[in-house]
């Protein structure tokens, strides 16, 4: 059974499904029993909630618009 | 010989009419990916793009093949990167657990919701200017896999890297990002109990 700092260390794999299935097993293995690693889990997923949340909008500001505009007519001289 | 179609992109005439509709989304892939230096990277993009704009056989592909040329300008900035490293701290990192680290400084002692509150204290703006402060290796593969919805192995064969090596940026990256919350929150007043909205 691995132990806590070793489940941590894998937790945003294991959300991913980016770990091979041994290493996957024996997280889910240890969240069975750890209530602390369930809540690092669920933290996990909020802040990967939170990152996507916290990207900026495909928002062209208008003086950058001009200037790539100008750029963009500029290539094609 | 080459035919001209008008549905097939046959030379440059055309390009501006072609990439104006998709510049707010690149600019903005652009602003994750490298913050205050977006506009040189976009143009570096449009003139990698102007250049093979005859390669592009499919006009109604244009987003994604614009997507992946700006993808590829990213790389070399992060080759740069790579021959000279940010200065940051990496010892420990690794281990450090943001959700342990809460539990233990215990900044709302009277909250009964302890880490909602320390997530409920960033205003989007923060969790950028956090992002930027990682150093580019490490948020590039983390904007790509969170924000912009690319799988590892997507990541790994845009970058031109090893899916190890991008597994291993994502899981220091994931452990730094969790670490500068920390310490952006420390450093801006964040973890005031008079903050907690």
């Amino acid at each position: 059974m691995i132990d806590c700092a070793e489940a941590v260390r894998q937790l945003w794999r294991y959300l991913d499904e980016t770990l091979e299935p041994e290493p996957r097993e024996k997280v889910g293995e240890h969240l069975a029993f750890c209530r602390e690693c369930c809540g690092e889990v669920e933290f996990a997923r909020i802040l990967q909630d939170f990152l996507r949340s916290s990207a900026v909008a495909d928002e062209l500001p208008p003086d950058v618009r001009a200037r790539l505009n100008s750029f963009v007519t500029g290539l094609e001289r | 010989m080459t035919t001209s179609h008008p549905q097939t992109t046959t030379s440059r005439t055309g390009f501006a009419e072609a990439v104006t509709p998709c510049l707010p989304r690149l600019y903005g892939t652009a602003r994750r990916l490298v913050g205050d230096g977006a506009e040189d990277l976009v143009q570096e993009t449009l003139l990698r793009a102007f250049r093979s704009f005859d390669q592009l056989k499919e006009p109604a592909a244009i987003a994604g093949w614009l997507a992946r040329i700006l993808l590829n300008a990213f790389r070399d900035r992060l080759r740069s990167e790579r021959r000279a490293p940010a200065v940051v701290a990496l010892d420990d990192v690794d281990d450090f657990s943001l959700y342990r680290h809460i539990a233990e400084e215990d900044p709302y002692p009277y909250s009964d919701r302890l880490h909602l509150d320390f997530v409920g204290v960033f205003g989007r703006d923060d969790v950028r200017a956090v992002l930027l402060r990682l150093p580019l290796i490490y948020r590039g593969p983390l904007v790509l896999r969170y924000i912009e919805d690319y799988s590892t192995k997507e990541i790994a064969r845009l970058l031109s890297l090893p899916l190890g090596t991008v597994l291993a940026q994502l899981h220091r990256g994931r452990k730094l990002f969790e670490r500068s919350l920390w310490e952006y929150a420390e450093s801006e007043g964040l973890l005031e109990k008079e903050a907690v909205r």
